[in-house]
């Protein structure tokens, strides 16, 4: 991958700025434009963990202690800033159905964690509102002793202490319609789950206050750009 | 058809941050935004002989 970077930036003429997030701090699109830069390519796609919502609120206790977002926490083992069983003796909870929070639960287990998959599709691989993950995944998890809660949603994250402690959990009986994703759940039917970690892994989108501060964005708060 | 800002004119955007998809549909942006951006450092029209996206192909 290096080598291959490497030689394209020779042969194109290429010059690499590395470490430059536009958008944060003093580095602004303006100030590359006063810098002497015509035009700008901004391609930096999505960064930025999606937070869990119910219905059009956002699900209250993410700010709790033990609650965690699957991709930073991805980026911190694959830098090897998690020494190893750092879950060891710990309940995890992922919630999520994407190979990522796949990824992040076969991870968290492999560092000794007691963990359970919480996600809103169902196990059924022929209905509309299955699980997206690869079965490669699905399977592997199951081997590796992981719990998988399907068709749940998280309501409420309770806590103790500041401390992440369950999480309420209604059944969700469809996901898809005819609008797209438009998840319905029945509160009649809610579990609780307890857990010492909260890992949220439920989609990932772009960098939204870096590119308000760019002044990129619409009066709705969407990227506006000639498709 | 251009992936041209409609803030700032003299910034071109593509890949997942515009539109999350396929790896080759974002390598395509970077293809579009190239072409934009020649014509706009050379004050050409933007948008002369280019085609929007499933603008609707002839059946060969």
């Amino acid at each position: 991958m290096t080598s291959a970077i490497d030689n394209l930036v020779r042969i194109a003429g290429i010059e690499v700025k590395y470490h430059a997030n536009v958008g944060q701090g003093d580095l602004t699109l303006d100030g590359l434009k006063k810098q002497g830069f015509e035009a700008v390519f901004m391609g930096k796609g999505t960064p930025a963990p999606r937070v869990l919502n119910f219905g059009r609120d956002d699900v209250p206790g993410q700010d709790l202690s033990g609650v965690m977002y699957g991709q930073n926490f991805l980026y911190e083992v694959s830098h090897g800033n998690i020494k190893p069983n750092y879950f060891r003796g710990k309940k995890v909870l992922v919630i999520g159905g994407g190979n990522v929070a796949f990824d992040v639960a076969r991870t968290s287990r492999r560092l000794g964690g007691e963990t359970t998959i919480v996600c809103l599709e169902c196990e059924d691989r022929s209905s509309k509102d299955r699980v997206p993950a690869d079965w490669e995944e699905i399977r592997g998890a199951w081997e590796e002793g992981i719990r998988i809660q399907y068709s749940r949603g998280v309501r409420r994250i309770v806590g103790e202490r500041e401390r992440v402690r369950k999480i309420e959990c209604p059944r969700c009986t469809s996901v898809y319609d005819e609008k797209g994703f438009n998840p319905k759940f029945d509160l009649e039917d809610t579990i609780s789950l307890e857990g010492d970690v909260l890992i949220v892994t439920v989609g990932q989108g772009p960098d939204k206050q870096s590119l308000q501060s760019d002044d990129l964005l619409d009066e709705k708060g969407r990227l506006s750009v000639d498709p | 058809m251009t992936l041209q800002s409609q803030k700032k004119e003299w910034v071109f955007i593509g890949g997942d941050l515009r539109k999350i998809g396929f790896m080759v549909d974002a390598m395509k942006d970077g293809l579009v935004a190239a072409e934009s951006i020649e014509r706009y450092l050379k004050g050409m029209d933007m948008k002369e002989g280019r085609s929007r996206d499933y603008a609707g192909q002839d059946i060969p």
